[in-house]
């Protein structure tokens, strides 16, 4: 029965049962009476030791039923929960995971040595657990893994063949006029043949649809994974996990949210002792917070730690290179965005989970790759909260197409205020007048280093806007609009700043979206 | 594996880390890099950061159209090499013998192919260089 087709199947049904137990052990380590945990976890466990036996993979089948075995007893009151049982739990959850990868890969499982994670449930359900430090797997943060299938709901594949049959029609149509030219019946099959393609585009999109529950279940355990290495207590609520973001969206999320919990955890959240002392719960909270914003999802992560330090990060960002007098111009929540400061750390300790500097830069450059914007708000001794507010769907975004240095641009038509003419003297003044006000501007050409194609005294030119900030660019013309598909950039190619992505033109030329509010900022600074 | 002459100089690159080769006569721009990064090029609709192999090993200059260029790397840490005008062919790595280099910029081996020498590109060298080579 161990084909390859069945293997996947296999691995799909198995990871979601294992993500599933992973979030319900989590549940069960605060709640192990409930009875409605226990049922669900009873009933992954059996399901997985059911599937692995019709695959044959005894091994693995074994391994379950052991951790079965200790569910059981916690289940009949023979066995206290404590939190060294319920790491032995994860660790042996963890090797099932492993298994699983394997299989999917195709590997065997043979040569996985299951004999020390199976005597230490065995001991544990002696009671006779060796010191916690010794249990496997106690110190692993599981990697969050968005699956690589997508569950699609039966009428997407009605509406898509109700489309296939639309556009056979408008083929035929085109087919026809195309051997007795008609202009008006071809502009006809043309304009349905448009719509058909838009209705197409929007259904597929909606497939790829997939609720963000597929990655904050996962959290739980990261949360108590962090928290035990940081010898801190943090309790993780989510809301608005049955929100739907793209998928490409979520797998890039994923670790983004790992980063920031762990910065959470690290920074935010105190040990208890401290806590209590001001007058707060021994537990610290991190709320994962989604929201609908029209076609943008915001998604909120804010902990009730100890905030963030002004003064200190001013101290750090003057450290890093920022300059005194940038910062003297900026605003609450600029300041805040200090913390996204390449290499910036606020401890002074690297530890194992952070405080290498390497986290919020990386984050917010994620965050605008998906096209999406970052900030961060903080009450000093109350906590942290950092949003992301996304694009729903990524792929289709209307641009307007720009010629600067002899190459072509695409720049997000959202972001674009208004297209005119600016005389020569604006050009030499870098500053432009749009409804009255001044405002300031720079050729497109020198911000990606190119000589400009000036061949009149006056310069196209885009007003751009970035939430209260505007500017505007100097482009050497302007051309059409079109809605295209835009893919974000690859490594190492994404490391260009004010780039968000690309699309390929219709001659297999690549051409590079800009990066609005990276352009926004850097002219108003 | 696979040869190729550039500059009067003998290359080898290993097949395992080559993806794909193609022949373009347009490499197109990328913003705020400087040399060896010579810009992008889509390759089965997927893009490409292109160096170019004049860049990595000569002083001056870079290679002109038409441009043979190799898909290498791995995972995520793929990216193009611009070999130039050249025509490079497949060996088989069984009648190559491999000797030692040291400390020599993004060369992993010397290999010898029919009594003649070739020095063997270390892909992740390269790679390394391209990252250092954004603004």
């Amino acid at each position: 029965m161990n084909r390859p087709d069945y293997r996947k199947i296999f691995v799909e049904e198995v990871r979601e049962r294992l993500n599933r137990i992973e979030k319900e052990l989590v549940n069960f380590e605060k709640t192990p009476f409930d009875g409605k945990v226990q049922d669900g976890l009873f009933r992954h466990y059996h399901s997985i030791k059911g599937m692995c036996a019709s695959m044959g993979y005894q091994k693995m089948m074994r391994l379950a039923h052991t951790q079965e075995g200790l569910l059981t007893a916690i289940r009949e009151k023979r066995l206290r929960p404590t939190e060294e049982i319920i790491t032995v739990l994860f660790g042996a959850l963890d090797m099932l995971k492993e298994m699983t990868d394997r299989i999917e890969e195709g590997l065997s499982i043979d040569d996985i040595d299951t004999s020390p994670v199976v005597t230490t449930l065995e001991n544990a359900l002696k009671g006779t657990l060796p010191e916690p430090a010794t249990t496997p797997h106690a110190q692993s943060i599981p990697h969050i893994k968005p699956h690589s299938t997508i569950k699609v709901e039966g009428w997407i594949f009605d509406e898509l063949l109700r489309i296939t049959a639309g556009l056979i029609t408008v083929f035929s149509e085109l087919k026809e006029s195309s051997t007795t030219p008609e202009p008006f019946t071809l502009r006809d099959s043309l304009y349905r043949f448009e719509k058909i393609l838009k209705e197409l585009n929007t259904h597929i999109l909606s497939a790829r649809l997939v609720p963000l529950s597929l990655i904050t279940d996962g959290l739980a355990r990261v949360v108590r994974e962090l928290s035990r290495q940081m010898q801190k207590k943090t309790e993780l609520t989510v809301e608005g996990a049955e929100i739907r973001l793209d998928k490409s969206i979520l797998e890039a999320l994923s670790d983004t949210l790992v980063h920031i919990i762990r910065n959470a955890i690290d920074h935010g959240i105190e040990p208890p002792e401290e806590r209590l002392q001001t007058g707060k719960p021994g537990c610290g909270k991190i709320t994962i917070r989604a929201m609908e914003r029209k076609d943008r999802v915001i998604i909120e992560v804010a902990d009730d730690g100890r905030g963030i330090d002004r003064e200190r990060l001013i101290k750090k960002a003057t450290e890093k290179g920022v300059q005194m007098a940038r910062i003297d111009k900026m605003n609450d929540e600029e300041i805040l965005l200090l913390v996204c400061t390449p290499g910036l750390s606020l401890k002074d300790e690297t530890t194992e989970v952070s405080g290498r500097g390497v986290g919020m830069d990386a984050v917010r450059d994620r965050v605008l790759s998906m096209g999406g914007r970052l900030s961060v708000s903080s009450s000093y001794g109350r906590g942290t909260a950092i949003t992301m507010e996304l694009p729903r769907m990524a792929s289709i975004m209307r641009v307007l197409f720009v010629e600067a240095g002899r190459e072509r641009f695409a720049i997000p038509v959202k972001d674009v205020e208004g297209v005119m003419e600016a005389p020569v003297e604006w050009i030499e003044a870098e500053e432009v007048v749009f409804r009255e006000q001044k405002i300031p501007a720079r050729g497109l050409a020198d911000l990606i280093a190119m000589p400009y194609n000036r061949s009149s005294h006056t310069m196209d030119t885009v007003v751009l806007t970035d939430g209260d900030k505007r500017c505007a660019l100097f482009v050497d013309n302007l051309r059409d609009e079109a809605e295209v598909y835009i893919k974000p950039l690859p490594q190492p190619a994404a490391l260009v700043k004010g780039v968000i992505g690309y699309m390929v033109g219709a001659d297999g030329r690549p051409i590079l979206v800009i990066d609005t509010h990276h352009v926004v900022r850097s002219i108003a600074s | 594996m696979l040869i190729f002459l550039s500059d009067n100089r003998r290359f080898a690159i290993d097949t395992a880390s080559v993806e794909g080769v193609m022949v373009s006569d347009n490499i197109f721009f990328l913003p705020l890099t400087r040399p060896p990064v010579r810009g992008i090029i889509t390759h089965r609709t997927e893009l490409f950061v292109v160096a170019d192999i004049k860049g990595l090993f000569s002083e001056k200059g870079h290679t002109t159209a038409p441009f043979t260029i190799v898909i290498l790397g791995k995972d995520d840490r793929r990216f193009a090499l611009c070999l130039g005008d050249v025509s490079p062919r497949f060996v088989d790595k069984g009648d190559c013998t491999f000797l030692p280099v040291h400390d020599e910029r993004y060369i992993s081996a010397r290999m010898r192919y029919r009594g003649i020498l070739f020095d063997v590109i270390e892909p992740e060298a390269v790679y390394k260089k391209i990252l250092e080579s954004f603004r």
